[in-house]
């Protein structure tokens, strides 16, 4: 490493010599804050998890109060769905602090392998986020159209529009998520261009 | 800083996990959190520095350099000196960094550029060369920067040879060399034209253009 020169318009001078403030935090603070950064994830974690346990209960109350074999097969898909996206959540969202080997990686590496697994969950999204969702969501609306067709004026049509609203907004999901991962894999594909 | 890292053995306990019993993991533990101390003994003003070109916002810096404490103080349990400790505790803090700038230009749909690009930004660093003016055109050409070269700015900025930033970006020393170079280049342009009156821009300055430090 070498001493910044003492020319005095030194970059080097300039940036070494800046007053800093002396920030230190204790290992006892260090630990309280990492403690308190594991429970602010636990929390948000909770958050996913409650509302996941809003849709199961709604569904399941539902369920245990409706006889029609074709509407319940579609909220127990429901339940399924969604109690299989929160374990992937679950699975995927280890990955929120910075692992304890980063100090093993090189700035590429790592970011390479952040990229990546960001990059995969965008493209994979129908694999564990809208896929297991729809067959629920279909079942469920295409049941409720035959049980309230003759008793409510164009229930298929309507149907038919519920379906429609739901493939356009999955679709657009679908479509801004694969942009962001096409952004992701420009930066991946700098990163691999610099390493060379 | 010092020139050269100490030379470090890997931590008692911590490279033979099995058969744990309390007293090694104490000893363990107690090997981590003391070369904590030593790493920001050692570090912790080049953390700041770290902290304040990577955060511009006063109050996120607080933030980051406390994520950076914390990232450094877990990955210590993994130290095997396979590295030097001075190695580690720069990827660890870049490492930490970047992924927050990510975040925040995920946030805020911000762009960076790289050094090459750099050169065609017209400058908006003041007009004076104090040393307070000196660091405002560090920071104003830092905060512009994509991760990868900005850390090898302030990699040089530190007083890093190539060899040592190599390790710590993962670029090639070549590459470090050549991109080292450019950033010389472009700061001895940078730091004669605000040095130089009649180069002066005449309009007058608004609170952005003299806010080029800091925040």
């Amino acid at each position: 490493m070498s001493n910044p020169s003492s020319e005095p318009n030194n970059p080097q001078n300039a940036w070494q010599s800046q007053p800093t403030e002396g920030v230190r935090m204790s290992i006892a603070e260090v630990q309280a804050r990492a403690s308190a950064f594991q429970t602010k994830i636990s929390r948000r974690n909770l958050r996913e998890y409650a509302a996941a346990a809003i849709v199961v209960l709604f569904f399941g109350y539902r369920f245990a109060y409706t006889a029609d074999p074709f509407i319940r097969g579609g909220m127990a898909l429901i339940i399924a769905g969604t109690c299989y996206v929160v374990w992937q959540l679950h699975i995927r969202g280890a990955a929120r602090e910075i692992p304890k080997e980063a100090g093993l990686s090189s700035f590429i590496d790592f970011q390479r392998q952040q990229l990546i697994r960001q990059r995969d969950m965008l493209t994979n999204l129908w694999s564990w986020y809208l896929g297991p969702l729809l067959p629920g969501m279909v079942v469920l609306m295409v049941a409720v159209g035959h049980a309230t067709a003759g008793r409510v004026p164009h229930a298929w049509l309507l149907t038919v529009i519920y379906l429609g609203i739901v493939t356009a907004v999955f679709g657009a999901i679908d479509r801004l998520n694969k942009r962001a991962a096409r952004r992701l894999q420009r930066q991946i594909d700098e990163l691999d261009a610099a390493s060379r | 800083m010092p020139d050269e890292p100490s030379p470090i053995s890997p931590s008692p306990g911590i490279s033979s996990p099995v058969n744990l019993s309390p007293a090694p993991i104490a000893r363990a533990q107690a090997a981590r959190d003391s070369r904590f101390e030593e790493a920001l003994d050692l570090y912790g003003p080049a953390l700041e520095r770290l902290a304040r070109a990577w955060e511009a916002d006063a109050d996120t810096r607080r933030d980051l350099l406390q994520e950076v404490h914390i990232a450094l103080w877990r990955s210590l349990e993994a130290f095997d000196g396979r590295c030097s400790l001075r190695t580690w505790v720069y990827r660890v803090a870049h490492n930490t960094a970047a992924s927050h700038v990510a975040r925040e230009m995920r946030l805020k749909q911000r762009e960076f550029i790289g050094i090459e690009d750099l050169a065609q930004v017209p400058d908006q660093g003041p007009s004076q060369t104090g040393n307070q003016d000196q660091l405002a055109i560090l920071y104003t050409m830092i905060h512009q920067l994509k991760p990868l070269d900005r850390q090898v700015m302030l990699a040089y900025l530190e007083g890093l040879d190539a060899a040592s930033t190599a390790e710590i970006t993962g670029l090639s020393a070549s590459n470090v060399a050549t991109k080292i170079h450019r950033i010389k280049h472009l700061l001895a342009q940078r730091m004669n034209k605000a040095a130089t009156p009649q180069t002066r821009d005449p309009r007058p300055q608004t609170p952005s253009t003299q806010n080029g430090g800091p925040q």
